[in-house]
């Protein structure tokens, strides 16, 4: 379940003995200068903050899980994502635009925003550190095949690699491929092999 | 890593934004920019973590006020060497309060004023905890 | 504003080599390269007039467009890039 932060006085933590660095002198003077200005308030920090803390990777594994083994759910969720995660009782209705590209066995995808660092989050949970490097947005585009063996991930040549670079306004994630007889496994089962990396497109999933 | 790929013409990499990464490995390298890509995963520091709710927090829908594309292009306005060299965070409070300015969110005098009250607070505690 | 799309499912585009220095969605490493419209993504909010006026803002009509990696970055690794890019950026190449 996710935790709930406690986040009263928060500034407390960071007036530890030891120097500020700009970036806290910068993120203490703008928070106290917005609530001052009532342009944010304590509760809605608090609320975001917990919103954030409560997304994960579980909620996407949960939903290529589901996918893995509900032919027409699979269907429906390549179709429309968001309109099929409704669906399905989930409010999604503050989720950016979702595309969900699907690998197959001569087919790889891999996600980036090389402009910034859009990510589906609602999907995933906050983005990885590397996903956010320049180093990952300087190359995926243009050696996909290597850094993805820097990830472990080591593609047979016939397999094409995709890169989906997220430069306007959709999100994007990889629904990764499927064990064998998917269909008649347990679905809490087949979501513990769906990985964060593998919705990426920088792993696959475990093997059963 | 040399092949015989295209390269980009020189005036098209004077004509780079330094938020506009893709390709541009050999900037990363000449940046003195790490091009492996580090695995390693930390928490958010405190600080990354409340400078990320204020981000979304101001950039949703509902507020209105700043929106994510105000938001983006405040966030492209550094120079090569600062956007390569600060971390995701830094790079955002600065935009943020840049656009804050901007948009009469507060006013430069303002925000100069809390800083340096900010600053002040932090060292005053610093020479309490050093006697 | 009514739907008109420029172009069709399969439309060979090339995007524009235009310097410019203010807030766009399109990356350098794309411009001037040739791709292949994979989808209409309709109307968005346009990122260019919305970043600088929150009161002049329009929309404007988005592309799925997919490049060949090869024909981005030459060589011969098999694989394709594919980017959401705007209708202004993008003209029909006669094939």
């Amino acid at each position: 379940m996710p935790e709930q932060h406690s986040h009263d006085h928060p500034t407390d933590s960071d007036l530890d003995a030891y120097v500020l660095s700009e970036g806290q002198i910068l993120e203490i003077a703008l928070r106290e200068l917005l609530l001052e200005k009532g342009i944010i308030t304590q509760p809605e920090l608090n609320q975001q903050m917990n919103i954030t803390a409560s997304q994960s990777a579980s909620f996407g594994a949960s939903i290529i899980a589901k996918a893995w083994k509900d032919r027409e759910f699979k269907q429906a969720l390549l179709y429309d994502p968001k309109a099929a995660i409704t669906d399905l009782g989930y409010d999604v209705s503050k989720m950016p635009d979702l595309v969900i590209v699907e690998n197959k066995s001569q087919l790889h995808n891999v996600v980036v925003c090389t402009l910034c660092s859009c990510y589906p989050r609602h999907m995933l949970g906050p983005p990885p550190e590397w996903y956010r490097s320049a180093a990952y947005r300087a190359r995926i585009v243009r050696d996909p095949r290597e850094v993805l063996v820097e990830f472990g991930l080591s593609l047979r040549a016939d397999v094409k690699i995709r890169v989906y670079d997220s430069t306007a306004d959709l999100r994007y994630m990889v629904m990764p491929l499927g064990p064998q007889g998917a269909e008649s496994m347990a679905v809490d089962i087949l979501e513990t092999l769906v990985t964060r990396d593998s919705m990426i497109g920088v792993g696959v999933p475990k093997l059963p | 890593m040399k092949d015989n790929r295209k390269v980009m013409n020189a005036s098209q990499l004077d004509d780079r934004m330094a938020h506009d990464l893709g390709g541009f490995l050999d900037h990363l390298l000449y940046h003195g920019i790490d091009v492996s890509i580090s695995q390693t995963e930390l928490p958010k520091r405190p600080y990354e973590e409340r400078a990320d709710a204020i981000l979304l927090l101001l950039s949703a829908a509902g507020k209105g006020l700043l929106n994510i594309h105000a938001m983006r292009r405040a966030s492209e306005q550094f120079n090569h060497e600062d956007y390569l060299q600060l971390s995701y965070y830094d790079r955002w409070l600065r935009a943020m309060v840049a656009l804050c300015i901007e948009e009469r969110v507060f006013s430069k005098e303002e925000w100069l004023i809390k800083r340096k009250q900010v600053e002040r607070r932090s060292e005053a505690i610093r020479h309490g905890e050093s006697d | 504003m009514t739907e008109v799309q420029e172009f069709q499912i399969g439309q060979m585009v090339n995007v524009k080599n235009v310097c410019l220095k203010k807030h766009h969605r399109v990356p350098l490493y794309l411009k001037g390269k040739t791709g292949k419209v994979t989808e209409y993504l309709g109307l968005v909010e346009n990122p260019e007039l919305a970043a600088y006026s929150k009161d002049n803002t329009g929309l404007y009509p988005l592309y799925r467009v997919c490049f060949e990696h090869k024909s981005v970055w030459g060589g011969e690794q098999n694989g394709q890039i594919f980017a959401d890019l705007a209708e202004k950026w993008l003209c029909k190449v006669e094939v």
